[in-house]
């Protein structure tokens, strides 16, 4: 990692983690469960948007050069895996398997679907250009 | 939760230099990872170490929160910002479906086992230390 990546990364992470605390802030919870649906959003927008950029930056040089800032800070800032694994344990702990369940399947399906939709959303537009 | 407005400042620019710092490690150990392995798939295993060190810290936190080892904001400081930044789903999700659609991985390899089974092995990890 040279300099202006890392540099690129610290900057969109900070702008990542800001745009997630404001996402969670009702922050009764950095304790999980109350703000599992808030995190699913992001998580989805943020891979979204990821899928798009990713995607651009196949054959545009110049949005491969915003990866680091916009892709790695940024985005992978503002998704969070910890926050979902830790939600899920706490579901379970709490009995709660059919939400666990619904909340991984919403997250990994989701997931999947929206950054294949994304890609292929811009890489259509890219061709019709 | 009831901070003083000054106190909230500190806790909001303490945890953006957290994320910074989790972000940062994370797209390092991504890189060394896939530079020692010598291509560009092995990415992501990267993800999937800092995704679960990351799960474990986060899990430790809501931990030490719960029997009030640990204060708020330092909980907000090193989960959301730290382990939050560490971590990242829509680099894993957009890696796994990019790798299974250029045949660097198959999809059932990609589905089955590194989004579905690293969330799996993800929430174990977090069950354990939540049941500690």
């Amino acid at each position: 990692v040279d300099a202006r990546t890392a540099r690129d990364v610290a900057l969109g992470g900070a702008l990542g983690t800001g745009m997630r605390l404001v996402v969670v802030l009702p922050l009764a919870a950095a304790v999980g469960g109350a703000t599992a649906g808030r995190i699913l959003v992001a998580n989805l927008v943020g891979t979204a948007v990821l899928a798009a950029v990713i995607a651009r930056a196949d054959d545009a040089p110049a949005w491969a050069a915003r990866v680091p800032f916009l892709g790695v800070g940024l985005l992978g800032g503002l998704t969070t895996f910890s926050s979902l694994a830790v939600a899920l344990a706490v579901l379970l702990e709490g009995g709660r398997v059919r939400a666990a369940i619904a909340l991984a399947a919403a997250s990994l399906a989701g997931g999947v679907i929206v950054a294949m939709l994304a890609a292929r959303a811009v890489s259509r537009a890219a061709r019709s250009a | 939760m009831s901070m003083r407005p000054l106190m909230t400042v500190l806790v909001v620019l303490a945890t953006l230099a957290a994320g910074s710092l989790g972000a940062v490690l994370r797209a390092w150990v991504v890189a060394t990872v896939q530079r020692r392995a010598g291509r560009a798939s092995a990415r992501a295993w990267g993800t999937a170490a800092v995704n679960l060190a990351g799960t474990a810290v986060m899990a430790s936190v809501v931990v030490a929160t719960r029997e009030a080892r640990l204060g708020p904001a330092v909980a907000i400081v090193v989960g959301v910002g730290f382990a939050g930044a560490l971590t990242t789903f829509s680099g894993w999700v957009v890696d796994a479906v990019r790798l299974a659609g250029a045949g660097a991985r198959s999809w059932p390899r990609a589905i089955g086992l590194e989004l579905v089974g690293q969330l799996a092995l993800g929430m174990a990890v977090a069950s354990v230390i939540v049941a500690r």
